[in-house]
């Protein structure tokens, strides 16, 4: 493991924000930290640098704060940067250390070298020049390329101590967590939900998540999935809950009273008002679904109005636009993917009808709703739902 | 509680937990020891032997091991086989003779409840048989013929799992060179079974050491729960009593499931029952979810079609392999029981009828 001791982390989208400027850094700096607490056992400063931040300690980060770092929202990106003796040989052996760890994809490179000392009696352009023939003969494929190169190897001397960095490890940008509101996200074991969560987290908003458990007609493996996805989820956010809600009974009594055919669309629309029952309770802005449009049979345009004139939150479906190849290409890029594949039952799919409605009856739907009430049976199911919390200053829930 | 699962394993019998309590604070000494503790242990395992040996072969060994597994992997590991000798194994059976019979170099050959005197050849060094199938419970036809099989290939060495029949059913007169059986499915404790061996066998050991148990197996023989294996022993179950229940249970419930076994000989304590449309994981829900245990279809539910190529070996169709329960009994099983896990059943299925008619 390299001996990086200073994090220097660039924040996105800054730049937009004006009077609001201070506010999203500060929230961003306190996620980082709570991060930096739980993993990082010794002391730390964090100072704010034009756009950056930089992370300081006596001792050397690990790669689990790293990685643990990488997905905060709003992080452009983490430059992680050794620190030497500002000794012109040392700088020079460490920065081919450093380059020897990239790995041997051919790649272009630049070095960057700054003076912050200008008593250091080589010249910035002077290690510029050397490290540009030394890399290229030690390893071969790596080339110069001062325009448009892969990677940068930094080099900033100051009187006593310099700095090199070369890895760049990308964040997924968008904002800083919890900036724009907080939501209730709906769950389920696929690939749709997690990605959806993942756009919105990415837009810098905190969430909770609601799981509807079909239990006793899916098994426990369907709520362990749900775990394994949270232990995923729970990286975008500062703190987030997952209620855990029983509606084997509620499908069940809504299968016995709906035509067969409105299955479907009438358990997303009661999935919906209890979400919303929910989020009013947690004070969350909205809900988020992994809703697409023509995925599957029931995702008609006619079901989402139907599903939208009958909830009282908002609905933010962000994957409205996409393909399900570049859903599965999140996937994998936010590591989710390989939960998403795990198997399991499915409780609509029992329930579901061979041919569910495409274009449901206005009329047929409103009768239903008067004839039927649930309110009661799904404020009992929330009462009922476990709770689980993942918090990102705590190890486990 | 009501626990239909007895074929999975049984909870222990009330005297076996109170001697195996008893034996294990006074009668803790190594039977291998040379004092005087040690060598009355010694003699008193030498006398369980003899009655366990009685029931099968009094001039046969017994081997006693961690159960059934261990005791199928000795005889198929450990018996000598020449060049292009095979071994003669049933896909259907337990995985402890399927999946190690399938990893061995051993040439094999496969047969199922028909076809097996047609595989048999001077070739065949081993044969393996269930003698009550762990799933269907279905007896094996075959155990009639060992004697005849033995007569005509001497060679051929016949053995028998007996893990669903042993405590259960009558061993003697079979006429196989071994026979294995746990402890834990009939009342006994769990890691405590044995190996049955004619004597005129020669078998490598799978555990080697200090050579207790007539170097074939070692390991400190494990005396308490060889004395609680026999007290499980002695209570032998009742398959007249439990036949009766199993009856009730296919009468009350012909309506709901299928019984695509009972046709032919079968176990008392084991009833496999197929259900139309419903997977049978469902089902096992519903009724832990009114503290009643059953087995069904497979430990994990599958997204992916289900196929299980135990019960493709069994002749169930494909379609059926997610809806496949094991109900399964014991002498402890009583008709109060039985009533009430039918009524239950008959109440899930008015819970959930509206779903089998799409």
């Amino acid at each position: 493991m390299t001996n990086y001791k200073t994090l220097v982390l660039s924040v996105d989208e800054l730049w937009l924000k004006g009077k609001n400027r201070k506010y999203y850094f500060k929230g961003f700096k306190n996620h980082v930290k709570a991060i930096i607490k739980r993993l990082h056992n010794d002391s730390t400063i964090c100072r704010n640098e034009s756009q950056k931040l930089v992370v300081e300690s006596p001792t050397p980060f690990t790669q689990e704060l790293i990685d643990a770092l990488i997905w905060l929202p709003g992080l452009q990106s983490l430059r992680p940067s050794v620190e030497v003796n500002s000794d012109y040989k040392v700088i020079i052996d460490e920065a081919m250390k450093l380059v020897d760890q990239v790995g041997l994809e051919e790649k272009t490179f630049k070095v960057l070298c700054k003076r912050k000392d200008k008593s250091f009696p080589i010249k910035s352009t002077e290690v510029n020049q050397n490290l540009g023939n030394l890399i290229p003969e030690n390893f071969p494929h790596l080339k110069v390329d001062v325009k448009n190169p892969d990677l940068f190897l930094e080099i900033k001397i100051y009187s006593h101590k310099t700095f090199i960095s070369f890895e760049t490890y990308k964040g997924i940008g968008g904002l800083p967590s919890g900036m724009t509101g907080h939501l209730l996200t709906l769950i389920s074991g696929g690939f749709d939900s997690p990605i959806a969560s993942f756009l919105m987290a990415k837009r810098g908003c905190s969430q909770d998540y609601i799981f509807f458990y079909a239990y006793p007609y899916v098994g426990e493996e369907v709520k362990d999935k749900i775990l394994l996805m949270m232990e995923k989820l729970k990286r975008f956010h500062y703190r987030s809950r997952l209620y855990v809600v029983p509606f084997g009974d509620v499908q069940n009594k809504i299968a016995k009273s709906c035509h067969t055919e409105y299955r479907t669309l009438l358990f997303r629309k009661y999935m919906l008002e209890c979400s919303s029952l929910l989020a009013k309770d947690i004070n969350a802005h909205g809900l988020i679904t992994g809703d697409n449009l023509g995925q599957v049979s029931s995702q008609t345009l006619e079901n989402i109005t139907a599903l939208d004139q009958a909830t009282s939150m908002s609905i933010f479906r962000p994957l409205v636009g996409l393909n399900k190849k570049e859903i599965i290409k999140m996937s994998r890029d936010i590591d989710t993917h390989d939960i998403s594949t795990i198997p399991h039952d499915d409780a609509c799919s029992l329930f579901a009808p061979d041919a569910p409605i495409l274009r449901p009856d206005p009329n047929y739907l409103e009768q239903y709703y008067k004839k039927n009430d649930f309110t009661q049976d799904l404020k009992q199911a929330l009462a009922e739902a476990e709770v689980y919390t993942f918090d990102c200053r705590r190890n486990n829930i | 509680m009501i626990y239909l699962d007895y074929a999975s394993t049984s909870p222990l019998k009330q005297k076996v937990l109170e001697g195996l309590h008893k034996c294990l604070n006074e009668e803790f000494a190594n039977p291998s020891s040379a004092h005087k503790l040690g060598k009355g242990l010694a003699k008193k395992l030498e006398q369980l032997e003899k009655d366990f040996l009685k029931d099968f072969d009094p001039e046969a060994e017994l081997i006693f091991t961690s159960g059934a597994t261990e005791s199928n992997n000795m005889i198929i590991k450990g018996l000598d086989f020449e060049d292009n000798e095979h071994i003669l194994y049933n896909r259907a059976d337990h995985p402890s003779i399927v999946n190690v019979v399938e990893s061995q170099k051993t040439p094999r050959v496969a047969f199922d409840e028909k076809n097996l005197l047609e595989k048999i050849n001077g070739k065949s060094r081993l044969l393996l048989l269930t003698h009550i199938h762990n799933l269907s419970g279905v007896i094996t036809p075959y155990l009639d013929q060992v004697k005849e099989i033995k007569k005509k290939y001497p060679r051929l060495h016949v053995h028998i799992d007996g893990a669903q029949a042993f405590g259960k059913y009558s061993i003697s007169d079979i006429g196989a060179d071994s026979y294995s059986f746990s402890g834990h499915k009939f009342g006994g404790p769990k890691g405590i079974g044995g190996l049955f061996l004619n004597s005129d066998v020669d078998l490598k050991p799978l555990i080697e050491g200090g050579g207790q148990q007539k170097e074939l197996r070692s390991g400190t023989i494990n005396y308490p729960f060889i004395h609680a294996l026999s007290l499980a022993y002695k209570q032998r179950e009742d398959a007249q009593k439990v036949m009766g229940l199993k009856e009730m249970i296919k009468s009350e419930l012909k309506e709901y499931f299928q019984f695509p076994f009972e046709h032919m000989n079968t176990s008392a304590f084991i009833l496999l029952a197929q259900i139309e449309k419903v997977s049978s994981d469902i089902l096992l829900r519903f009724l832990e979810s009114k503290n009643i245990y059953i087995s069904s279809s497979s430990a994990c539910s599958s997204k992916i079609k289900g196929f299980n190529p135990t019960y493709n070996a069994m002749g169930i169709e494909e379609k059926y392999h997610k809806n496949i329960l094991r109900i399964s009994l014991s002498s402890q099983t009583n008709q109060e029981e039985i009533k009430q896990f039918c009524i239950e059943v008959k109440e899930v299925f008015k819970e959930i009828k509206h779903l089998l008619r799409k």
